[in-house]
């Protein structure tokens, strides 16, 4: 809703360059699926999550801010403003070029709105603000967020949503037990609001209390079982602490909600990969198999199926012979499909040259025969 | 007392890599000239000339890694280097630390390979737009551990280093950095960002240009 509402607001003002808002239609994701780049970068739109969920951090690195005030920068903590992943590629592009322009975003859409932006589409307005919010939390320009949700709780009186932006804002300012002692009545008096309890995990692990996330995650996920991010985040948070198989649990999760994702294929295979051992690997080889089935131009999938069977041949040296020649003509297929993206990308005009490096990779990671 | 030699376009890219992903945990390779390097010697003066940036995403899971390192590996021998040294940088604002950072089973296999490896750790609290000191934490690998190295025994060749980078980072040049994530997801980009090594060297050279008029001046 966010991004159509914006991609309107594109529309009508045609001179601001910076917002590139997908507006992602559920017909078209399938399409999109092979466009994706990675399973930390998903095209599909939330349809778990009533809000937009956008990954964000307060990076005031961007600022120049008019008012003349200096740079607070720094790093920031990722879960200052992290709702569930949504891990849309696009929204990945924005965020990155709403942190650039964060602060003229932010200014000269609160400007904006201030002056006379109320001619505009009152929908389109309220979720604009909502967006400066956000925005306006990243760059830790409190005076900003707080006439904004002021702006919102004058026209909406006692909304829970308001409310959440109130939460964002204190967690923003790292005041995490009032942080926490709104989202609590939040969830008091709305045992559905999935939102807010997702925003308790993020508290927690802005907190780095991994292990305290981790559990009320699982609680999250016993209740919600079908929000896809938090599958994912959680599948994140066990690969932290390097729990393989529980998060080798939540991969396969995910692929359960969506089986036709070849990201996720391959993030099962990739951590089946990392856990080792002749059953993962064969494992991991299948999976690989299947994104690529999926999307062929996959080529972590491609690499990863590259090194699975060379993995598996150093295995079956002794093994019987069938297995070991199905997993030799697959190890050829792919190197054969390496060398062909690799030859294919060496030819565009702006690519460097890696060549040098293919021949000795293939031949560091092969197994001579 | 080892000394460490950083060039800028190494220190250029570390920070650029995490301004441009400051939502996530980064980590990257730092290359050193082998020319001057001898495999066996413990405390000798390590001259990092490049850094490479990985990943920033998916760190715990190993083959992208795996092949990540026998690629830069490869061209890294091509051009006289070695991989000499890791970097990262926490996700979390507060961690600073190398125990919080991602990839250290990179970072120790590189130190199998390398004796005295670095590990740089990216300072969060001292990144903003106009550094006014290194963002990094160096430490040094030696009997197992990492130790902490002082600042003091770290050179940049370039004294300017700190402005060329703040100057990049207002400008906003880290979006045309290429890691080796980006690498896979397009194969045709350049995750040697030669471009930003001339950038880098253009401001260098624009910078003592200005200084030496400013000399004749005098």
């Amino acid at each position: 809703m966010v991004r159509k509402d914006l991609a309107r607001f594109v529309q009508e003002n045609p001179n601001d360059q910076r917002i590139r808002i997908a507006t992602l239609k559920t017909k078209e994701l399938y399409a999109r699926q092979n466009s994706q780049k990675s399973s930390q970068s998903n095209d599909s739109p939330s349809q778990i999550a009533s809000l937009p969920t956008t990954y964000r951090t307060a990076l005031p690195i961007y600022e120049n801010w008019e008012l003349g005030t200096d740079t607070t920068v720094i790093k920031s903590s990722p879960i200052q403003l992290k709702e569930k992943i949504q891990n849309d590629r696009r929204h990945v592009e924005r965020i990155q070029e709403t942190h650039m322009a964060n602060v003229s975003f932010t200014s000269e859409h609160y400007n904006w709105i201030l002056s006379g932006g109320k001619s505009m589409i009152n929908k389109g307005k309220h979720v604009l603000l909502e967006q400066v919010i956000f925005a306006a939390l990243d760059c830790h320009r409190y005076e900003v967020a707080d006439a904004c949700i002021s702006i919102l709780a004058t026209e909406f009186p006692g909304s829970m949503r308001v409310l959440r932006y109130r939460a964002c804002r204190l967690e923003a300012a790292e005041r995490y037990e009032e942080a926490l002692e709104v989202l609590d009545n939040l969830i008091k008096n709305d045992e559905t609001n999935a939102a807010a309890r997702k925003r308790r995990v993020a508290i927690l692990k802005a907190q780095r209390l991994t292990s305290e996330a981790i559990k009320e995650l699982v609680e999250y996920l016993k209740k919600f079982m079908s929000d896809v991010e938090g599958w994912q985040e959680l599948c994140e948070l066990y690969l932290t602490v390097q729990e393989y198989s529980k998060a080798v649990f939540c991969a396969e999760e995910l692929l359960l909600h969506q089986p036709h994702s070849h990201l996720f294929h391959q993030q099962v295979a990739d951590i089946r990969y990392t856990m080792g051992g002749v059953d993962n690997m064969e494992l991991a080889k299948y999976y690989y198999c299947q994104a690529l089935i999926l999307n062929p131009d996959n080529n972590r999938a491609l690499l990863g199926l590259f090194l699975v069977t060379n993995n598996l041949l150093s295995h079956y040296k002794s093994g019987s012979s069938s297995r070991r020649k199905e997993v030799w003509r697959l190890s050829q297929w792919a190197q054969q499909r390496v060398a062909r993206a690799y030859h294919h990308a060496a030819r565009a005009p702006t690519s460097g040259a890696t060549f040098v490096a293919l021949d000795a990779l293939l031949a560091d990671l092969a197994v001579t025969d | 007392m080892s000394e460490i030699a950083f060039e800028t376009k190494a220190y250029a890219k570390i920070i650029l890599h995490a301004a441009k992903y400051p939502h996530c945990a980064v980590n990257g390779l730092l290359l050193a000239d082998a020319s001057k390097l001898k495999d066996t010697s413990r405390n000798q003066d390590i001259d990092i000339v490049d850094a490479v940036p990985l990943f920033h995403h998916s760190h715990y899971v190993t083959p992208m890694a795996e092949v990540a390192l026998t690629q830069i590996e490869a061209t890294a021998q091509v051009e006289n280097s070695i991989i000499a040294g890791y970097y990262a940088a926490c996700e979390n604002f507060k961690d600073n630390t190398i125990e919080k950072c991602p990839g250290q089973k990179i970072a120790e296999k590189i130190a199998d390979n390398f004796p005295s490896a670095l590990f740089v750790v990216v300072d969060n609290k001292k990144f903003g737009q106009n550094l006014e000191s290194p963002a990094i934490k160096l430490h040094q690998h030696s009997d197992g551990k990492w130790k902490l190295k002082d600042m003091k025994n770290v050179m940049f060749y370039d004294t300017y280093v700190l402005e060329t980078v703040s100057h990049m980072l207002q400008k906003g040049v880290q979006k045309d950095l290429v890691d080796f994530d980006n690498y896979l997801d397009d194969l045709t980009l350049d995750w040697t960002n030669l471009g930003i090594q001339k950038l880098v060297s253009s401001l260098t050279a624009s910078k003592n240009a200005t200084d030496s008029s400013e000399e004749k001046e005098d």
